[in-house]
């Protein structure tokens, strides 16, 4: 049985269609990432999960019960971390987890709870006076409450310091060997690559990609790619190079380190060793001025399903002229950024 | 979600969460302010004109307390009660909050009547601590006190309030927005205050010739049913009706007792008031039902 099933759905606010066709299962006991940049229907898939929203035409079932129709057994084995509420400012930390353990009939301590997140410091202060990031510490601890089945965090990451986005993850690494499912959105693809055992990338209302963090990597580009700096480039070299072993892929730049030069470049999509690679290079008499690889990021891989035409487009180019080695797994949302307060 | 989910615990939890936010705010306290100075306010009226009547040789109760006690809590209610609900829904759509109330296993239906009975005992706290100060203004300085009557004005008092409430949640979950709630919460307070009573001179100008009808003279029972529709109305008049010897005489032909057709009994005014109640509820949680967070 799957935890999350979604099958052929849609929804549309008006002339907008937020989600087409959508399908995807989500299997018990994993932590499934759903990716995508905002606006790609993340919220509206889940808003659909818990029937704070109804769907235009599909199916979806939780725990094998319909969405709408049994909601509230859904509801009751599952902990919600939503994305964009505001806890109840004249409540205190303790008085929203009482509400949370009362509302599911749990026996929870309000106290270990906070303990988990980090915030026993403030349990007897109004959540009015906490910041965001205590505010999503506390939602975090809310949806833990009753040691639930399934575990929906919207953004968990939101609001979080590096320091408290490690411990959120290390609380789903935790709840997950418990036995949860943990079902987990994102738009930041490095939030979720720690931790989820696959990865499902929202565009647009349609799922481009569903695969395990590695599996996503392999089908957009190989391994990494190398770039030698060489003095000159002759076609002998290139061809003892595309004939060495693991290699996939062999292209020359022109232009030089930080465009300042024309040195030559040599980029190499490898699989293998790169010491064979540059071997091959300096035995066909170039001379190797300098080099560096680049990994292929999850990053990259998310902006090859999320931005132009979609899968296979990095493969092909997926070198980049920059000077750094790319382990740098910085965000870079801001070609897909859109707000979502339109779909609402 | 199927028809009439309604699980008590979630209502009671709920219910329970609203007091709890609603004890700390400031609104609960300037409303049990208002109910003190009113009445007991018009409890040491009450004891003032007496001793005045008393000293002139008049007639013992030539004032009614109940009357004097009906005044402010006949618009007190009214206003405090549309104020209480008016955001319960609307403002936690407002804030995102609902998503963390909706997260949990309760229904909508749940969240509406959860959010019906908090506010409502927000409500009643404040007139019961107005009421217990004008008991004690009573007992204190006046030596004679009808329990019965006290009783009866308390409890459909706090049904008049309760309806209010209902309004004010119904509208609140109706319209899914505070700046929408509020209008419409406006718009209903000016309707009912002002508007509904016109519109009965007006008809009774047309057919009768006369916007009201002469002093002393029985008017139509239409004339004298019309204002029952209203809340307000329907509040008076079973308090008329239950309490006799409180409706002065000048008035009495709009209260008429036994031999009188059943809509214009006492009972079928708390009925109407309970309508009043329970349809903004229901209406207000269809709309919300259907609606998309």
């Amino acid at each position: 049985m799957a935890a999350i099933s979604v099958a052929g759905l849609t929804k549309r606010y008006g002339q907008t269609v937020a989600l087409d066709d959508l399908s995807f299962r989500v299997h018990e006991n994993e932590v499934f990432g759903f990716l995508g940049p905002n606006g790609a229907g993340k919220s509206t898939t889940i808003n659909v999960l818990l029937d704070f929203a109804r769907p235009t035409a599909g199916d979806v079932r939780v725990f094998d019960h319909d969405a709408q129709r049994r909601s509230r057994e859904i509801r009751r084995r599952t902990g919600v971390l939503p994305e964009g509420a505001s806890t109840y400012d004249r409540l205190t930390g303790r008085q929203h987890l009482e509400f949370v353990i009362g509302s599911k009939g749990a026996d929870d301590d309000p106290e270990r709870l906070l303990e988990r997140v980090d915030l026993v410091d403030a349990i007897d202060k109004k959540a009015g006076g906490y910041s965001k990031g205590m505010s999503q510490r506390l939602l975090l601890a809310m949806a833990l409450v009753g040691d639930p089945d399934l575990l929906i965090l919207d953004e968990p990451s939101t609001g979080l310091d590096p320091n408290g986005a490690r411990e959120m993850r290390d609380i789903v690494r935790e709840e997950n060997a418990r036995g949860a499912t943990v079902f987990f959105s994102s738009h930041i693809m490095e939030q979720v690559e720690a931790v989820c055992d696959r990865v499902g990338i929202l565009r647009d209302g349609e799922m481009v990609a569903v695969d395990t963090v590695s599996g996503l990597r392999d089908s957009v580009g190989q391994g990494s790619t190398l770039h030698v700096w060489v003095d000159h480039v002759d076609e002998t070299a290139l061809e003892r190079v595309r004939s060495t072993p693991d290699v996939t892929a062999v292209t020359t730049e022109g232009e030089g380190r930080g465009g300042e030069s024309a040195e030559p470049t040599i980029a190499v999509q490898t699989g293998g060793a790169k010491t064979d690679v540059i071997h091959a290079i300096e035995s066909a008499g170039l001379e190797v001025r300098d080099f560096e690889t680049e990994e292929t990021s999850l990053e990259d891989v998310f902006h090859a399903y999320t931005t132009g035409s979609g899968s296979g487009a990095v493969a092909g180019e997926g070198t980049r002229t920059g000077t750094e080695t790319d382990t740098d797994p910085e965000p870079d949302t801001g070609a897909t950024e859109e707000t979502e307060a339109g779909r609402r | 979600m199927s028809s009439l989910d309604v699980d008590p615990r979630s209502v009671a939890t709920i219910a329970r969460k609203d007091l709890q936010d609603a004890a700390r705010s400031r609104v609960l306290w300037l409303l049990t302010g208002l109910f003190v100075i009113f009445l007991g306010g018009a409890a040491f009226l009450f004891v003032y004109l007496e001793d005045l009547f008393a000293q002139e040789g008049e007639e013992v109760a030539a004032v009614s307390l109940i009357l004097l006690l009906e005044q402010p809590v006949a618009w007190l209610l009214p206003l405090l009660g549309l104020l209480v609900g008016y955001k319960s829904l609307a403002g936690e759509v407002d804030t995102g909050s609902v998503k963390i109330l909706l997260s949990l296993p309760h229904s909508r239906l749940d969240a509406v009547l959860g959010k019906f009975v908090g506010r409502t005992l927000v409500l009643w706290a404040s007139l019961f601590a107005g009421l217990a100060v004008a008991l004690v203004v009573i007992v204190a300085f006046y030596d004679e006190f009808h329990l019965w009557d006290f009783l009866v004005f308390s409890g459909l008092s706090m049904l008049f309030g309760a309806v209010f409430v209902a309004l004010g949640v119904g509208i609140s979950a109706m319209t899914t927005s505070t700046t929408r709630a509020a209008v419409g919460i406006v718009g209903l307070f000016v309707f009912l205050i002002f508007v509904f009573d016109t519109i009965r001179v007006g008809l009774h100008y047309l057919l009768e010739g006369t916007p009201w009808p002469d002093l002393g003279a029985q008017p139509p029972e239409w004339f004298v049913f019309y204002p029952r529709l209203n809340p307000m109305g329907a509040y008076d008049a079973a308090l008329m009706s239950l309490l006799p010897d409180v409706v002065p005489q000048a008035v009495a032909q709009y209260y008429p007792s036994a031999d009188a057709p059943f809509y214009l009994s006492g009972w079928f005014a708390v009925v109407i008031l309970l309508v009043w109640l329970a349809v903004p509820l229901v209406v207000g949680y269809l709309r919300f039902e259907g609606h998309d967070l």
